[in-house]
């Protein structure tokens, strides 16, 4: 099993490797953390990321998920693959499925993929709606059974948030009926297009509800021989944390803290490096590939450093005093960091929304500060404590919970 | 580079509600069992500790796949078809939906494969779809 790790334990290493080949997209979706659409001015080219590979071999990585914009669309997509799979590295792709075609999913097949997990985030309209395309649903489905068809391992990832959340359950038959094999569930944190969009986002206290709701229907999954895992920043450590970890039933998987330069790392497509994917560039990236050599980006840089030592002390907020603080040093980073300007403290937790409903209160995010508009950029709310049975203002239409909102209102 | 030490000991469960008790816990954080309850989930939680798994993790990321086990599910092909959807022509896909209509005449209500965006979208840099999107897919399943 190549991703099951004592993490605890380990010597840090890039095991597992997310590596955004190209920006270049053909989805603009509202939710996009990293604003794709077109290509960064400087992605490596196919040589550059070919001789990448070999880094990534030497310094024990064990499997690389391709990602974008959409990875089919660096022209070296099906090289990329091939050098990986011939330097012993697993490959999966994350994509919108919008331009796989049957012979794209053959090659892709040819050339060694080995597992495609397709985007779909809701029902056919949330999903649309979400990823700003008509026709972009069915679409996912076809890439779906595309893949299935040409030998390639399917599954499935949906950004769960206030349009969508009610969706899951049908949205599983659908996914049941096509023939994914897995399902990752997170949550959309307000990283890039998507921090322009407050009212898009789920407010601590759903996780109430959507928690158990998602744990139920991983059992119900497990019978059906599909495998639902919850993404890193949704949890933490209330009753049902072992089910949403585990990957089978009857595990006591818990969260271990967030594996950003530990045993993860991600790759821009103009070869910056930072400890995950989804990280705000600005504060995480260590360096580039094209100036210094990952081993020592990954050995020095202190950027992709600050998970390498107990972060307790850095931990503020309620996390600070939090009885779990010391084995999930408030979650996931790139969430945290997102909600709050900084991490350390993470309001998106299912044990503290439960401490507050316990005491009658809950919390209410409110975006005090906008995003600049820059890839994987944040910007900043507040947290405000509220009765749990306060009015919810602001229950608007589907459409409108899309709108780019800026701290004083709709744009 | 050596370990860090993230180690604040394999963590108990609680008995009464299934939650994790964090170390010297007094009480269970999530339903308030007390530690007298709790006793019989200690032999497993040695166990783990004793082959590691208590500090087993799968690797994730959000941008990334879920995990599975790389082994390809074998089905039918014509089993697979969710409802409303048909195989036809029994060559292993299912048919009958918009992308098979793309760029079609044909095409049915709704399924007009035209990209849409907010006009009200104004981020400076933000950008639309690359210039040169691919089609929708188009091929004869
Ligand atoms: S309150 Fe913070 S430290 Fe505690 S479980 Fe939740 S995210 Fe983790
Ligand atoms: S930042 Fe979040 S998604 Fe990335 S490695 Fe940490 S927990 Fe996982």
């Amino acid at each position: 099993m190549t991703r099951r790790l004592d993490v605890v334990h380990a010597t840090p290493q890039p095991r597992y490797v997310v590596w955004e080949l190209t920006l270049r997209c053909d989805h603009a979706c509202h939710h996009c953390g990293s604003r794709a659409g077109k290509a960064r001015s400087v992605e490596l080219t196919t040589t550059e990321a070919v001789s990448l590979v070999r880094q990534l071999a030497d310094m024990g990585t064990n499997e690389v998920v391709l990602i974008g914009g959409e990875a089919y669309l660096h022209d070296g997509f099906l090289q990329v693959v091939r050098a990986l799979r011939a330097a012993g590295v697993r490959v999966q792709v994350t994509t919108g499925g919008r331009g796989v075609t049957i012979e794209l999913a053959r090659a892709m097949a040819d050339a060694g993929v080995q597992g495609a997990s397709v985007s779909i985030d809701g029902l056919e309209e949330t999903h649309d709606r979400m990823r700003n395309a008509r026709g972009s649903f069915r679409a996912g489905l076809a890439a779906l059974r595309r893949l299935r068809d040409a030998g390639v391992p399917i599954s499935a990832n949906t950004n769960v948030n206030r349009l969508n959340r009610h969706d899951l359950d049908a949205l599983y038959g659908r996914l049941l009926a096509v023939g994914v094999s897995a399902w990752q569930i997170q949550i959309t944190a307000p990283l890039g297009r998507a921090a322009d969009r407050p009212d898009m986002l789920l407010q601590p206290w759903h996780l109430l509800d959507l928690l158990p709701r998602i744990a139920e229907l991983k059992r119900r999954a497990h019978t059906d021989g599909v495998r639902i895992m919850a993404g890193n920043n949704l949890g933490y450590f209330g009753p049902e944390e072992a089910d949403l970890r585990s990957i089978d039933p009857g595990g006591s998987d818990h969260f271990q803290g967030c594996q950003a330069g530990r045993h993860i790392m991600g790759i821009e497509s103009d070869g910056a490096i930072k400890g995950c994917p989804s990280l705000q560039s600005r504060h995480y990236v260590g360096g580039n590939v094209r100036s210094r050599d990952l081993q020592s980006i990954w050995n020095d840089a202190p950027e992709l450093a600050f998970n390498r030592k107990p972060a307790v002390d850095a931990l503020w907020g309620f996390c600070k005093s939090c009885p779990f603080a010391a084995t999930c040093q408030a979650g996931c980073t790139f969430t945290a960091h997102a909600l709050l300007g900084r991490r350390g403290n993470n309001p998106y937790c299912h044990y503290r929304a439960r401490d507050f409903a316990q005491r009658g209160m809950r919390e209410r995010l409110t975006l005090v500060e906008g995003a600049k508009g820059a890839p994987f950029d944040n910007g900043r709310f507040t947290i405000m404590i509220e009765p749990l049975d306060a009015d919810e203002p602001g229950l608007r239409e589907p459409d409108e919970l899309v709108q780019i909102r800026r701290p004083h209102g709709l744009v | 580079m050596t370990a860090p030490s993230h180690d604040s000991g394999p963590l108990q469960r609680c008995d009464d509600c299934g939650g994790f008790l964090p170390p010297q816990a007094a009480a269970c954080p999530n339903c308030t069992a007390s530690p007298s309850r709790l006793g019989s989930r200690l032999g497993k939680v040695a166990l783990q500790a004793a082959t590691g798994s208590a500090f087993a993790m799968t690797l994730m990321a959000c941008y990334g796949a879920p995990y599975r086990e790389p082994a390809v599910v074998e089905r039918p092909p014509n089993s697979m078809c969710e409802d409303g959807w048909t195989d036809a022509d029994s060559d292993g896909s299912c048919e009958t939906n918009c992308a098979d209509y793309a760029q079609s005449s044909a095409a049915p209500p709704g399924c007009e494969p035209t990209l849409t965006r907010a006009s009200d979208d104004p981020v400076p840099d933000d950008p639309p779809p690359d210039d040169t999107p691919p089609p929708f897919p188009s091929d004869e399943e």
